[in-house]
């Protein structure tokens, strides 16, 4: 009976994403203008229909709380599933597939910012400036010394992370406005710097990065019907899992604790044993780390950078996924990154106001709901630590 | 050139920045002392300075006036634009900073860099033709018209460059004047030291607040037409950088303190004016060397130039 009862769980949780997915299929399908009222509309109907059946919506959010993998698993699939579905769905979909990719490094990107300013509360407004580092760390590894291209990656992320220490290690003890001078001084220095040095390639920046070449195969090679970018949607697709799970073990465990008591009380925190110094530039460095090799993926992928790739607009759009998705919650950061990345690409008739609207957006967001649109919940130790006592789950069951 | 004269136009050069720079740099200040924020967006105040004086140079005519009603029209267009912007200010802190400035230092921060980046782009697609940078009109050269530069050693100083900076010091004159001699900056000075005490004792805060925020705007629109006159160009984003360093200067001279931030305004001019002269490939790197100037300033000196000490309390 128990058993039946799970099965049919999953058949409707996996029915739920299943339409979703359809619907974003669709979203991305229709070209015309209307599509903005249309979705309007379809958020609207959902909202409204989530006050009216208030008992239907709760039970809906049990289920999806109370069968976690399961949802992630179907996510999964789904997202598995999209590279072969969608030629089929939508004509263009190699440029959606790079939209795709492309918000998947914006959230790589994202979760290294939100370990330095969601965590530890530190604002770096350089983020686009350590993502360049990493770039044309691989660039010029790739290009010049014909290094594969797949070792470029860590080590691009390690060359942003060594980077960002030797700026940070003079500064890292400024805090707020101080430090978010400093960063936003990095970046600018950063990006003249790219823009003046001929031996990276100046204002020209780097062309033609050999691309990810896997024992003769090349990534961007055509296989089948697939398109361009399958393979690359593949492997961002597996970094960025990869990228959430570190982040996820990262919060939970008594690191992300101590950030977070850093970020809440600094002296306090000292007052109890807390060597904030350390724990501050282990976590601007490995935020760093994220940057650095979303930077790589994305030379490598594209084969062209050049310094207005990694300016303070594009650090502020980084900043901006995390603010408004919601600080120290990872969930909110890709939802974050998935508002503010796919969703202009959609709406091509605003393309002059966007700026302007992320401008308006970031003011709206923080003035209505100062803690992002998924704040950052209690970290429910007690909860699993008395699951693990009945022997239910384990110490990282769920968060 | 001589070297001296070399030496002496580089002076009068980091002289004209530096009035700019102090201008913006005290609204930073001033801010900061009565909310405890950093008005982001106070570059892109300074830009509106710019853009609404031009705007009022054509609605008034000002090119066909001549003798004594173009001074009169010109000194009306510095005060009209100068009290239009303090509106503007008083408007943009009443929307976007005084709500965020009780939370964290990053949230008013965001905000008002969303606030500036608004105004920047509100400018460019609703100015007709925004995304170009304009020519601004020649306003003080029509005075000076019959005279020749005065020449020093070989250095040319140019007559409305030296009214510029006349003008900048005289406001920055009154402001000290009205800062301490005054009810009302009193009240400012009550307000920056603590703001609770200073509402005990009958001061009403967010009147202080607005006009703080209002002689703060109306300065940065000052420095605004004083850009446009030196550069004779304006452009959309030029508050983007101006505000950068504004808000450096103000820290290199002590956030909270008006004579520090003067002092840090001019510091950042003549370090720039000094780097593109004496540095190869100079003027590329001189942002570059004053941040640097700036950094070092907050690894060693954090409190700034004139800044008291601050000790965390828990």
């Amino acid at each position: 009976m128990k058993k039946k009862n799970k099965f049919l769980d999953i058949l409707k949780i996996a029915s739920i994403e299943t339409l979703i997915f359809f619907l974003i299929m669709v979203f991305f399908r229709i070209e015309s203008t209307w599509i903005l009222l249309a979705t309007l509309a379809l958020i609207g109907g959902t909202l409204l229909y989530t006050r009216i059946y208030k008992k239907q919506t709760e039970s809906i959010k049990a289920l999806f709380a109370s069968n976690r993998s399961t949802v992630l698993i179907v996510l999964v699939l789904l997202l598995l599933l999209y590279p072969i579905v969608s030629p089929i769905i939508i004509p263009q979909s190699t440029y959606w597939t790079l939209i795709l990719i492309q918000t998947g490094i914006y959230i790589m990107v994202a979760l290294g910012l939100n370990i330095q300013l969601g965590s530890t509360g530190m604002m770096n407004l350089a983020s686009a400036a350590f993502y360049g580092v990493g770039a044309y760390t691989a660039g010029m590894l790739a290009l010049k010394l014909n290094w594969p291209a797949l070792i470029t990656i860590p080590v691009a992320g390690i060359a942003a992370a060594l980077v960002s220490l030797v700026l940070f290690l003079p500064v890292y003890k400024t805090k707020g406005h101080y430090l978010a001078l400093v960063t936003l001084a990095f970046g600018y220095m950063l990006a003249l710097a790219a823009d003046n040095i001929e031996f990276i390639g100046g204002p020209q920046g780097l062309k033609n990065i050999p691309s990810i070449n896997l024992f003769g195969y090349d990534f961007l090679s055509k296989v089948g019907n697939f398109h361009f970018y399958t393979n690359y949607y593949y492997f961002v697709l597996a970094l960025v899992i990869l990228t959430i799970i570190i982040s996820h073990r990262f919060f939970n465990s008594w690191i992300g604790l101590t950030l977070s008591y850093i970020r809440d009380d600094e002296p306090a925190a000292k007052g109890c044993g807390v060597n904030s110094n350390r724990w501050k530039l282990l976590s601007l460095t490995t935020g760093c780390f994220f940057m650095g090799v979303a930077g790589a993926i994305y030379a490598l992928m594209i084969g062209f950078i050049s310094p207005p790739n990694f300016q303070f607009a594009q650090s502020l759009l980084i900043v901006s996924i995390v603010i408004i998705g919601g600080m120290d919650n990872i969930l909110g950061v890709i939802v974050g990154a998935i508002i503010l990345v796919i969703i202009p690409e959609k709406f091509r008739v605003i393309t002059q106001y966007r700026v302007m609207l992320y401008g308006i957006l970031i003011v709206v967001v923080l003035l209505s709901r100062p803690r992002g649109l998924i704040p950052f919940g209690a970290r429910k130790y007690e909860a699993s630590v008395l699951g693990a006592r009945n022997g239910k789950e384990g110490p990282d069951g769920n968060k | 050139m001589t070297s001296t004269s070399v030496v002496f136009q580089i002076l009068f050069n980091g002289l004209m920045l530096g009035i700019q720079y102090s201008l913006i740099a005290v609204g930073f200040t001033l801010f900061f002392g009565v909310l405890d924020v950093i008005h982001f967006a106070h570059g892109d105040v300074f830009m509106i300075g710019a853009f609404s004086s031009m705007v009022l140079i054509t609605l008034f005519r000002l090119q066909t006036a001549s003798g004594v009603s173009y001074i009169i029209l010109l000194i009306l267009i510095f005060i009209l634009s100068m009290v239009l912007v303090g509106g503007f200010g008083v408007l943009f802190e009443r929307i976007a900073v005084k709500p965020v400035s009780k939370g964290s230092p990053v949230m008013s921060l965001l905000a008002t860099l969303g606030l500036g980046i608004a105004i920047r782009e509100a400018v460019r697609i609703f100015f007709p033709r925004g995304s170009e940078s304009k020519r601004f009109p020649e306003i003080l050269s029509k005075l000076f018209s019959g005279k020749e530069a005065i020449k020093l050693g070989g250095t040319i100083f140019r007559f409305e460059n030296l009214l510029i900076l006349i003008i900048g010091v005289i406001a920055i004159f009154l402001l000290g004047l009205y800062v301490n001699k005054t009810k009302m900056g009193l009240a400012i000075r009550a307000t920056a030291q603590n703001g609770e005490v200073a509402e005990m004792m009958g001061v009403n805060k967010n009147r202080i607040i607005d006009i703080t925020f209002f002689i703060g705007s109306a300065l940065a629109a000052l420095a605004g037409i004083m850009n446009g006159i030196y550069y004779n160009s304006i452009i959309f984003d030029m508050g983007a950088i101006a505000g950068v360093i504004g808000f450096s200067a103000a820290v290199v001279g002590g956030l909270g303190n008006i004579y520090g931030a003067i002092a840090g305004g001019f510091l950042f001019a003549f370090v720039e004016s000094f780097s593109a002269a004496f540095i190869p490939r100079g003027s590329e790197f001189m942002d570059v060397i004053a941040f640097a100037v700036v950094i070092l300033f907050l690894i060693f000196k954090p409190s700034g130039i004139l800044g008291e000490k601050v000790y965390e309390r828990v």
